[in-house]
């Protein structure tokens, strides 16, 4: 099977399965389906929570979307495994990390937490592992977003959508060859940005 | 500390990319996770790319979350007004825009559309490698690269008409008055393929300029063209 035939793959529900086999099943493993069973299960709680310590709406999208961003990294490069209870439950640590992190940074000082709490609420001695992933990812979303937008369009159709090259080509009025160049220069350039990003904050 | 090589091959990022998607035989499968057993070099390539491949999977996703966030539902109120507000701005700049003399912007942005480029297929990759880069480059709208790889092939052959041809679109695509230099040349060359499409756009580069003399006696050339023709009747329009 040719890497362009990947829409044509069979789509698990995330709620159907008792594991996260689908995470780590990449050809299987629809990341838009995925990701949108997981914002509905983990969304409101998080809302909810935010506005229960002195946050707001807005807050808790952008806590959402960089915990969220650690976790689906972590789960798609093996390094977390477990059903999918216990990924909510993962992400949602992750989220009240970031969270409580934020409040005693200073940014936000309503309300203070001691120690005892964040160790209770966040899951006690992972707070480095966290906080390398969360810091992880902030590397990969600022080279993502370096990207010039034609880029960002092919990399989305072929990795989160699973377009076919056939189809992308189709669909910019280019041919199926160029649009794999394209993709694969596109994914050079990302390589290229997270290596620097990586070497300025000396993690390589 | 994970080592990563300055550059990876084309042909290497296509195995590991068919070995994370599972788009690979058995045997090579097979072949691949030995290697893998045996080299750290690609152990780390391999982690590398499934790590920028998740990022994009999940920032692409970040995009797209809008239709499904519940704060921008609550604001629809407020949006209603603006997007009112915003329409009734419009209407207005069209009213007075269509009741004066159009500007040469506006008529250059009416004709104006970019030429596609040609299409690039392995074989014409190989032949002719640093043209068709710069062309990949001009189709990923990267207009300034595309100009930095195809002057290096121009300053080795100012005659060739091709190469002459796409950089003046890419600087005409980049809203640059260069492209006048290297589309002028094209536009008097009676044996080159790109002739016409160069009068068209030379045209067009001296309307958006201000110099609807020559965009008109250039159009001329065209003999007749519906485009040229409707083009000048317009230009004829534009105030003194």
């Amino acid at each position: 099977m040719a890497a362009g035939d990947l829409s044509k793959n069979r789509i698990l529900p995330f709620k159907d399965i008792t594991h996260l086999e689908l995470l780590t099943d990449w050809p299987t493993g629809n990341p838009e389906h995925i990701l949108k069973q997981i914002y509905e299960e983990n969304y409101p709680w998080l809302e909810s929570y935010i506005r229960q310590h002195s946050g707001n709406d807005s807050d808790a999208k952008d806590i959402f979307q960089e915990s969220i961003a650690a976790a689906w990294i972590n789960v798609r490069e093996g390094r977390f495994k477990g059903s999918a209870e216990q990924f909510n439950a993962y992400l949602r640590q992750i989220c009240r990390y970031k969270w409580i992190n934020q409040i005693r940074s200073g940014t936000r000082n309503k309300i203070i937490y001691n120690e005892a709490l964040l160790q209770q609420e966040t899951g006690g001695n992972d707070h480095d592992i966290v906080s390398e992933q969360l810091q992880q990812a902030g590397l990969l979303q600022q080279s993502f977003a370096q990207l010039g937008t034609k880029c960002k369009q092919v990399l989305r159709l072929f990795y989160y959508r699973r377009q076919s090259l056939g189809e992308i080509a189709g669909s910019m009025g280019n041919t199926e060859e160029s649009i794999k160049t394209i993709k694969y220069r596109c994914m050079v350039r990302l390589r290229k940005l997270f290596l620097e990003e990586m070497k300025k904050n000396g993690t390589v | 500390m994970a080592q990563y090589r300055d550059h990876i091959e084309e042909a290497l990022f296509e195995r590991i990319e068919a070995y994370l998607l599972n788009t690979m035989d058995a045997s090579a499968r097979a072949a691949f996770e030995r290697e893998l057993e045996a080299s750290e070099t690609l152990r780390n390539e391999v982690d590398l790319q499934r790590r920028l491949t998740a990022a994009v999977e999940i920032f692409s996703d970040a995009g797209e979350q809008q239709y499904r966030d519940p704060v921008v539902v609550k604001k629809a109120s407020h949006i209603i007004w603006y997007a009112a507000a915003a329409v009734a701005a419009i209407l207005i700049t069209w009213f007075y825009l269509n009741n004066s003399a159009p500007s040469p912007d506006k008529i250059y942005a009416r004709y104006f559309i970019p030429d596609a480029g040609l299409p690039v297929v392995m074989s014409s990759v190989n032949e002719n490698y640093d043209f068709y880069d710069g062309m990949i480059s001009y189709k990923e709208e990267d207009y300034n690269k595309a100009i930095e790889i195809w002057k290096n092939i121009y300053r080795e052959n100012a005659t060739n008409d091709t190469v002459q041809y796409f950089i003046g679109v890419a600087y005409l695509n980049n809203n640059d008055r260069n492209a006048i230099d290297y589309l002028l040349p094209v536009a008097e060359n009676d044996n080159s393929r790109w002739q016409s499409k160069a009068i068209w756009y030379l045209a067009l580069a001296y309307v958006k300029y201000g110099r609807k003399e020559e965009a008109v006696t250039w159009l001329k050339k065209l003999n007749g063209d519906e485009r040229a023709i409707q083009l000048e009747k317009d230009i004829e329009k534009i105030s003194p």
